[in-house]
């Protein structure tokens, strides 16, 4: 995979042809970002033997990571003290959003029957007690894959009884059949990404996806199963002013969203788009004093965070312990 | 190599054989991650 540059196509073990990170390659016409990065901007501090548990867990049962797909820079953390986002239906996507790094392509309906049993059998191992699954997006499935998608949720039931699951999907077209079916395998969180503010959307994802759309899944999904909580995530430092942002939390309330969470947008490779602006701590802070003021159960704000950060911690209403001695392991 | 690219975005201004073993592990989790030819950008 090395040797494959961002931007070029190749072929996946599975035989699928992808775009290598999701974007074509730019021919040079870099944007730059806004500006060096700031200070606080820094990478965690990780335990060495955790991440590499971690690492042959997900290789040993041929598992996908968004850690990895879309080169977080929470990795060292997350996978040191033992937790991992995983991501289902293969590491193609059939979109090709602008800021994200997973490979773009047609898997032609290829989907793995094995995967279920081997999420379960990993999460067992890494002893979650939490587990967050996410996947690519797969519009050359009829149902989007939320069959398969319900299919790793149970057997995750089946295997760790006591293991609460998280559900962050794509927007299934706005399909609320495959919405349903996900939510009907039994998930303590679902979530489904706005990802940045209504005039940026089109700009940012893929023309497929909408933000109309994405509040719609949400709030369907808070009709049809009440108890389950719903989440979403929005980047900042895209081009959203602080108006726009407000709005879009107004929108997201709307919908009967009870979590959201808040972070930096950082460039994946050079092919993506730049950085508009870095947020500062204290930004972070106001932002998320505005969202608890709308009335949200929770919002997770401060430059690392990403949609799955923490997860497990959300509900100490404590900002996921961002900034804590304890937070810090 | 790897190690400097990764050691840029912490501080960029101190050598990297003034790292501490935390701040090693923390390089040496990020080589093995993300491939030196090929870092994140927010790496560089």
């Amino acid at each position: 995979m090395a040797a494959i540059k961002s931007g070029e196509k190749y072929v996946t073990e599975d035989g699928v042809r992808a775009v290598r990170h999701g974007v074509k390659r730019n021919g040079g016409a870099t944007t730059p970002d806004v500006g060096p990065k700031p200070p606080w901007l820094r990478v965690r501090v990780p335990d060495g033997a955790g991440y590499r548990a971690v690492r042959e867990i997900v290789n040993t049962h041929r598992l996908h990571t968004v850690c990895q797909e879309s080169r977080c820079p929470n990795i060292a953390e997350c996978w040191g003290r033992g937790t991992a986002t995983l991501m289902l239906m293969g590491e193609v996507c059939t979109r090709a959003c602008r800021f994200c790094s997973v490979a773009t392509g047609n898997p032609r309906g290829r989907l793995d029957p094995g995967e279920p049993l081997r999420v379960a059998e990993a999460v067992a191992l890494m002893g979650l007690r939490y587990v967050v699954l996410t996947s690519v997006d797969r519009d050359d499935l009829p149902d989007g894959g939320a069959a398969h998608y319900a299919a790793c949720i149970r057997a995750i039931h089946a295997r760790c009884p006591s293991t609460a699951v998280e559900a962050l999907t794509p927007d299934f077209s706005g399909d609320t059949r495959a919405v349903a079916t996900v939510l009907d395998a039994g998930v303590q969180t679902y979530a489904q990404n706005l990802e940045t503010v209504e005039r940026l959307t089109h700009r940012v994802r893929d023309p497929r996806a909408g933000y109309r759309r994405t509040l719609e899944v949400l709030a369907f999904a808070k009709r049809h199963a009440p108890e389950t909580l719903t989440k979403t995530s929005l980047m900042l430092g895209l081009g959203e002013t602080d108006a726009e942002l407000e709005q879009t939390l107004r929108d997201v309330r709307a919908a009967g969203v009870d979590v959201v969470t808040l972070g930096q947008y950082l460039r994946p490779t050079a092919n993506h788009l730049p950085v508009a602006r870095y947020v500062t701590p204290a930004q972070f802070a106001a932002y998320r004093a505005l969202a608890l003021s709308l009335g949200f159960v929770e919002v997770v704000a401060g430059t690392l965070v990403r949609s799955s950060y923490r997860a497990e911690r959300v509900l100490d209403r404590n900002n996921a312990g961002l900034g804590t001695a304890a937070g810090s392991t | 190599m790897t190690h400097r690219h990764h050691a840029q975005g912490r501080d960029a201004a101190r050598p990297a054989d003034d790292q501490t073993e935390e701040e090693d592990r923390v390089d040496q989790t990020l080589a093995e991650s993300f491939p030196a030819s090929d870092p994140p950008y927010w790496c560089l």
